[in-house]
């Protein structure tokens, strides 16, 4: 059983500290995928479970044994770097089987597993090629096949994906997904790309300044993130977030004309508390365009400023804060700026003055520091760091 | 006339011993001013270049340790 421990790990560059008191436990057989903005730690965390870095405090245990000194070779580890990285003076065989020749395999042994590993990810033919010879789908799969043809504990994997084009990345992801139910094994995987996270993961761990912000279920992550970040974060387009305080009939917008009833004693809120309150696109609403909303707000005045049709929905910026105070925005603010999602046969039209509501049930409050309050402005509060799955780091 | 000729002899190698002079006290200050930091900064890119290098083989060996 390989599940991977991360206690109190710290690494420290000078006076950069690239992670900070990481503590990650992950089960045998999960597929989780450190998830965060480019410099917030993410690949110096899968260094530091693989080996290629040591962290200046904490423990890496893998399965029951303590590896945080050991090297690479001996944690039962396979790696997939971005850069793929195969030597171009081996064949492909040669490039598969090189971690087995390394530790003196025996020939029927390494062509066993070479021909198993290759029909895995879909390369029995091209045994004989060489990578200048093979296409970045391809070269990244003689790289999967290299890692897997070791049958390690853990796979690490860092951006294998990112240097392929669209396509074919949405294809290797499929893939991934297939061999990862094949294989059974522990996979980490380290993207900034949050559609990869979304699909392949069992959890996944949000990571900013070299902290863990949340580790859940994507879907936890998306509906009740624990803070600010992970909120406006996972999501494409990002959350919308409404700076405003508590009154003593709910929430007021500081700018535009948002308002949200509901009893503020309920969610332990008191009038005066400064909070953000976030909601996603596809949960703002255009007055004429529903009709059988549960829990709708008060409708909110805004004109329709830019239109982004993407085929299969049409991304409309709203803005408030003109309507409210009769005067132009800033340029460079956004302050009263909501983002809507619409269906794309929707008769909606730049420059046009329209009612939106918001759906009670999916908006979000945070607090002053950015740390979720509430999920959903209806009936009972529902925990901001207790769903099931939910872990979020304390000491942030 | 004799006069006129140590005079001039005087001269010619007073002119003389400021320029080597000058270049004995301009070699010195070049010495000190771009040789010897130069050496220096060579020496010291050779080092990081070599440790810089001898880092690369580590951390190659050590992914190949993950292949």
């Amino acid at each position: 059983m390989a599940r991977v421990q991360l206690e109190h790990v710290t690494k420290r560059y000078d006076d950069v500290t690239a992670v900070d008191d990481m503590n990650l436990d992950i089960d045998h057989g999960e597929f989780v995928t450190l998830v965060g903005p480019s410099g917030c730690g993410k690949s110096t965390t899968m260094e530091t479970i693989s080996g290629l870095t040591v962290p200046t405090e904490g423990t890496v245990r893998i399965g029951e044994r303590d590896v945080t000194n050991l090297p690479p070779k001996d944690r039962g580890i396979s790696m997939v770097f971005q850069n793929i990285a195969l030597f171009p003076h081996m064949d492909v065989y040669e490039n598969i089987s090189f971690g087995l020749r390394l530790r003196n395999y025996e020939k029927e042994e390494i062509d066993k597993r070479v021909d198993e590993a290759a029909e895995v990810v879909e390369l029995e033919g091209m045994l004989d090629r060489m990578p200048d010879e093979m296409s970045g789908g391809q070269r990244q799969r003689v790289a999967i096949a290299r890692a897997i043809v070791r049958d390690p504990d853990v796979f690490l994997m860092d951006e294998p994906l990112a240097n392929l084009d669209a396509k074919l990345r949405v294809h290797m992801r499929t893939q991934l997904q297939r061999l990862h139910r094949e294989l059974d094994t522990t996979i980490i995987y380290v993207t900034h790309n949050q559609a990869e996270a979304m699909t392949m993961s069992d959890r996944i761990a949000v990571l900013d300044t070299g902290q863990l912000q949340q580790i859940a279920p994507p879907l936890v992550c998306y509906n009740e993130p624990a803070n600010l970040f992970v909120a406006t974060f996972i999501g494409s387009p990002s959350m919308n977030t409404i700076e405003g305080e508590i009154t003593n009939d709910g929430f007021a917008s500081t700018y535009g004309q948002v308002a949200v009833e509901f009893d503020p004693t309920a969610f332990g809120l008191t009038p005066g508390q400064s909070v953000t309150l976030g909601v996603r696109p596809e949960d703002v609403y255009v007055t004429t365009l529903v009709d059988d909303l549960a829990h709708p707000t008060a409708p909110v005045p805004t004109r329709s400023d830019v239109l982004e049709p993407m085929g299969d929905e049409i991304f409309v910026y709203l803005v408030t804060e003109d309507i409210a105070e009769g005067g132009s925005m800033e340029e460079g603010s956004d302050p009263g700026e909501i983002l809507m999602s619409v269906d794309p046969d929707s008769d909606v039209q730049e420059d046009q003055e329209m009612d939106v509501i918001l759906d009670r049930s999916k908006l979000h409050l945070f607090d002053e520091d950015g740390e979720a309050i509430t999920h959903g402005l209806v009936e009972a509060p529902a925990a901001a760091s207790g769903p099931a799955g939910t872990e979020v780091e304390g000491d942030d | 006339m004799v006069e006129f000729a140590v005079l001039a002899y005087v001269g010619a190698v007073s002119f003389l011993f400021f320029f080597w002079a000058y270049g004995f006290v301009s070699f010195a200050l070049d010495l000190k001013n771009r040789i010897i930091p130069g050496i220096r900064r060579y020496r010291r890119g050779r080092r990081k270049q070599t440790e810089k290098e001898r880092e690369r083989r580590e951390r190659e060996e050590r992914e190949e340790q993950l292949y």
